[in-house]
């Protein structure tokens, strides 16, 4: 099946969806929830969360989807509102005496020549400390390899906002990495 | 230097790897839900344009009459919990310094509830009409304008009822428009100058409220007056319409955006239909309705493309109507003229669906009259052409108009400002005269509940005992604890950076300080999680407090001594099972009491990963109580209708030292601090409710207000109303120690330094105390005090 039956597909589904039919629901559900999980993942860092903001979308979408002019712009229509029940997640969470966060076991971490683990555990850190708009921006940019006019027109924000927001991701990320290349003073501080 | 290309590179590696599968668990729970959920059905409501000529009685009345939008429009609440107005009187709060005593309490115990009021208050310096009133940062009230054309300026000092100049303006101008922007500064723009012939202006110009100055800033492209403003959630304030005085018919359907980065205007499109005295409303969503000033139609402005879009049209032609942001999202619409009368209807607008639906009649028909957002989600419409003495109250939740308390003075092109002390401000109006009215006066909502008198209006100084506060500075990979004086000063790192990170620190009796450390590496390893530390204000190392944690015991955190130092709360995670626990610890005996668990697992039994559903306990003055704070189920309580909530929210619980009694209090609250009498607790509540408005998907919502309660949960109080205060704890004499957090994009925003404040424990003499900007990373931990 091409590409262009896959989209006119898609864009009965929608129609029908939003005539009310709950069976054609299910199909677009299930076609796209693995890419609505693949994204809330990796902003949410949390496999639990990430599914609680995946469902969020997906009742949502059903809700509003009669308001959604262009059935052609479901995915996007979609994502938007996969982004938005993330950043609810993810301030939900970000208070301010989370000091034990355990990584939840994802699965097997394949061979990754790219990173090291402590490369990994220090893009982890640095990336959680990033407010959820930029951790979106990063996802967006470098999962999905969007580029800022794309990004703003599937969050539905300015160009000059998509793009301010990734140079200060992008300068969080490198400071984050290049904080922990210096030497970490521990004299007298460090636990015995 | 890690160069772009390598980010790129790092950063591509980094998200290859995640889950890219949804469990079909989940599929099944969103269909499941799919199926009890029925779809927003769009209202398409049959548009007519009615391009309506301004009426000649309109050209005539001209400038005057504006509805102040602006700052007040960000005071959309929803998610507040509806727990009765807040009051400025002190109530019953026992005298922290003379602990109650039922029989020894010279005042009854319980006051009737007290009716809603009008009383007089200071008066302007100069009588105003088709002015504008701004509520400034510091709670005090800037007062710009006037129908007489002049360029003075004055503020109102709720503390003691005072009125004093803030100046002039650089130019006369009646009816400008105002906006209250993010960094504090109001931006008063274009109005009429001066006289019979007036003519609109372009010009504008800023109010600082640190120097209490004013300075021309960049002008209009279109000279307007008649217009409205609105700050965008971006910090742009977009003004819409106005008079022009030149064309025909001399209305404007332009609109334009002030940057307040560079000081500049530009062009924003143009509306479908030219408006004035029509209403400019931010909605949830961040667009903007414009409604009426000409027939019935309403527009809708999209910030985030510049554009414009037609909307459902009201039922009723209206200008010099006003338009209120209901905390359910909804905008309330009421009287206005229609072509040659007053009208009483009102209407609601559903940003949801686009459509208007009837919300009654007001009992007098009202033009030029003032609308308000009381705490308590009711609506005060006050006054109006005629003048009008009479005021009425509508119920979002009955969707009725009811009559209140009449002011004592009839008004109309008055002002009304919600002060943050839950009173409402209304001051001057048209007289017919060259002059408008100087009087003001304050509407009390009253209080259903116990309540006593009104305190004094009288200024206080402040004087806070001396006392320091600790906090945590997190960098990459280090934890650093830092402590300072109260009022910021002398901020100084305690010792060289700890690898790990670090949880929030409480303070000893002897003024030492406990705190938990997270070393580097325990990311992902359950056996090296948190442990506590013990160390002095002096700086000394720390050293590891010895709680026992062995396996299955994951971490301590969030320490608390009791007043005596014997003993000590933890917050212990453990796996096996998973649960995070609430215990006390003997020091001298290391016995230890449980008083609390609950599960931190998911729905599929699986470790969620992000710690303890416990935090900041904190033991009553006498020891014998502890009050913490836990994540319980979602929708607890029920959201109101419109509203739900997402994900786990914090509530405040209190158990006695041996775990009996365990009680759930207040609302949604992320810490709490006990009185030092032990007979009242206060929190900052809803900081971590993420509210979704069904209309609005997520729209976030984080506010910030201040309450307090005894600790069996009785007698709830509001203290703030400015839904920005949170983090409070009690001083050793009885007052109420906050931060107040800026406003940013229209949202409270915790990464800017707050600022601190005190108050009286009823929430009256609000002070700014710090001098120098706090740090950012909160709570701030209060040592004890002599």
């Amino acid at each position: 099946m091409g590409a262009r039956e896959d989209d006119r597909l898609d864009r009965d589904l929608v129609e029908q969806a939003q005539g009310g039919d709950r069976e054609a629901f299910a199909i677009l559900a299930r076609t796209h929830g693995d890419r609505l999980m693949a994204i809330a993942h990796r902003i949410l860092r949390d496999v639990g969360r990430a599914e609680d903001a995946v469902q969020q979308a997906l009742v949502i979408a059903w809700r509003e989807l009669p308001r959604l002019r262009d059935p052609d712009r479901f995915d996007a229509w979609i994502e938007r509102l996969l982004v938005n029940a993330s950043y609810a997640e993810a301030r939900r969470w970000r208070r301010w005496n989370a000091n034990i966060r355990v990584l939840p076991a994802d699965g097997p971490v394949g061979p990754d020549e790219a990173l090291s683990l402590e490369d990994r555990d220090r893009l982890e850190r640095g990336f959680r400390r990033l407010p959820p708009d930029q951790r979106a921006i990063l996802v967006f940019t470098h999962y999905l390899g969007l580029a800022p006019t794309e990004i703003a027109d599937r969050l539905g924000i300015p160009v000059g906002t998509a793009r301010s927001r990734l140079h200060y991701a992008h300068r969080a990320m490198r400071a984050a990495i290049e904080a922990d290349e210096r030497p970490v003073a521990v004299a007298g501080g460090r636990p015995r | 230097m890690t160069d772009q290309r390598e980010l790129d590179r790092i950063l591509g590696a980094f998200f290859a790897e995640g889950t890219d599968e949804l469990a079909d668990r989940v599929i099944d729970a969103a269909l499941d839900q799919v199926g009890r959920t029925s779809q927003r059905r769009a209202m398409r409501v049959p548009r007519k344009l009615l391009a309506m000529p301004m009426p000649a009685r309109l050209a005539a009345v001209a400038v005057i009459g504006v509805v102040a939008v602006g700052a007040a429009l960000l005071v959309a609440r929803p998610g507040q919990p509806v727990v009765g107005v807040p009051s400025p009187a002190p109530g019953l709060i026992a005298s922290p310094s003379a602990p109650t005593s039922p029989s020894a309490a010279p005042s009854p115990s319980v006051v009737p509830p007290r009716a809603p009021s009008w009383t007089a208050t200071g008066s302007m310096i100069e009588g105003r009409g088709g002015h504008t009133a701004t509520l400034l940062a510091d709670g005090t009230v800037l007062v710009a304008g006037s129908d007489a054309g002049s360029a003075s300026a004055e503020l109102y000092h709720p503390g003691s009822g005072s009125w004093t100049s803030a100046g002039s303006m650089t130019q006369r101008r009646m009816a400008p428009s105002a906006a209250r922007l993010p960094d504090g500064k109001v931006l008063v723009a274009g109005g009429a100058c001066c006289g019979v012939a007036a003519a609109p202006l372009a010009s504008d110009e800023l109010y600082d409220p640190a120097t209490g100055s004013w300075t021309p800033t960049g002008s209009m492209g279109t000279p307007r007056g008649g217009q409205t403003a609105t700050l965008l959630p971006d910090g742009r304030v977009l003004v819409v319409g106005g008079y022009s005085g030149a064309e025909a018919g001399g209305v404007l359907a332009s609109a334009e955006l002030y940057d307040p980065g560079n000081g500049t205007w530009s062009p924003t499109g143009s509306m479908g239909t030219p408006r004035a005295q029509d209403t400019a409303t931010l909605l949830a969503d961040g667009k903007v309705l414009v409604a009426g000033g000409a027939g019935t139609s309403a527009e809708l402005y999209d910030p985030g493309t510049g554009t414009w879009s037609a909307t459902g049209s009201m039922a009723t032609a209206r200008f010099g109507h006003t338009a209120t942001l209901l905390p359910d999202g909804q905008v309330l619409v009421a009287g206005g003229w229609d072509v040659n009368h007053a009208v009483a209807a009102a209407e609601l607008y559903d940003p949801g669906t686009g459509s208007w639906s009837a919300a009654g009649s007001m009992a007098t028909p009202r033009a030029f009259h003032t609308s308000t957002l009381l705490p308590d989600g009711s609506v005060l419409v006050a006054g109006g052409d005629g003048p009008l003495a009479s005021a009425e109250l509508y119920d979002p939740q009955s969707g009725t108009w009811t009559a209140t308390a009449s002011m004592s003075t009839p008004r109309a092109y008055h002002t009304a400002t919600l002060l943050p002390d839950g009173r409402v401000l209304v001051a001057g109006g048209m007289t017919g005269q060259p002059n408008g009215r100087a009087s003001a006066e304050l509407y009390d909502p009253g209080s259903p509940g116990p309540s006593s008198e009104v305190p004094s209006a009288t200024a206080s100084v402040v004087q806070p005992k001396p006392a320091m506060f600790a906090y945590v500075r997190s960098s990459y990979h280090t934890g650093q604890l830092w402590i300072a004086n109260a009022d910021g000063t002398g901020a100084h790192q305690l010792f060289p950076d700890l690898a790990g990170s670090q949880g929030a620190p409480s303070w000893s009796p002897d003024g030492r300080l406990v705190f938990s450390l997270t070393p580097i590496g325990a990311l992902g390893d359950p056996t090296g999680a948190s442990r506590l530390y013990l160390t002095d204000a002096s700086g000394s190392g720390p050293q590891l407090v010895d709680t026992g944690c062995v396996a299955p015991c994951m971490g301590d955190s969030d320490a608390a001594f009791s007043n005596d130092g014997t003993r000590l709360v933890l917050v212990r995670t453990t796996w096996s099972p998973n649960a995070s626990v609430l215990e006390t610890i003997d020091l001298s005996t290391g016995r230890v009491t449980e008083l609390a668990s609950t599960t931190v697992s998911d729905a599929s039994g699986n470790f969620h990963g992000y710690g303890a559903a416990d935090y900041h306990p904190r033991w009553s003055p006498d020891g014998t109580q502890i009050v913490f704070t836990q994540d319980v189920p979602r929708d607890t309580p029920a959201p109101p209708p419109g509203w739900e909530t997402i994900g786990p929210v914090p509530a405040i619980f209190v158990v006695d030292a041996d775990g009996r009694n365990l009680r759930r209090i207040g609302l949604p609250a992320q810490a709490a601090d006990w009185s030092p009498d032990g007979t009242r607790i206060v929190f900052g509540s809803a900081s971590l409710v993420v509210i979704h408005s069904l209309a609005a998907p997520g729209w976030l919502r984080q506010y910030y207000d201040i309450y307090t309660v005894r600790p069996d949960g009785s007698d709830l109080r509001r203290l703030t109303s400015d839904r920005f205060s949170k983090d409070p704890s009690w001083t050793a004499d009885g007052r109420i120690r906050f931060d107040r957090v800026p406003m940013v994009d229209g949202d409270v925003n915790t990464e800017k330094p707050p600022q601190l404040w005190i108050m009286d424990a009823d929430g009256s003499n609000a002070k700014q105390l710090s001098v120098s900007p706090l740090p950012a990373s909160l709570p701030l931990s209060w040592s004890p005090q002599p």
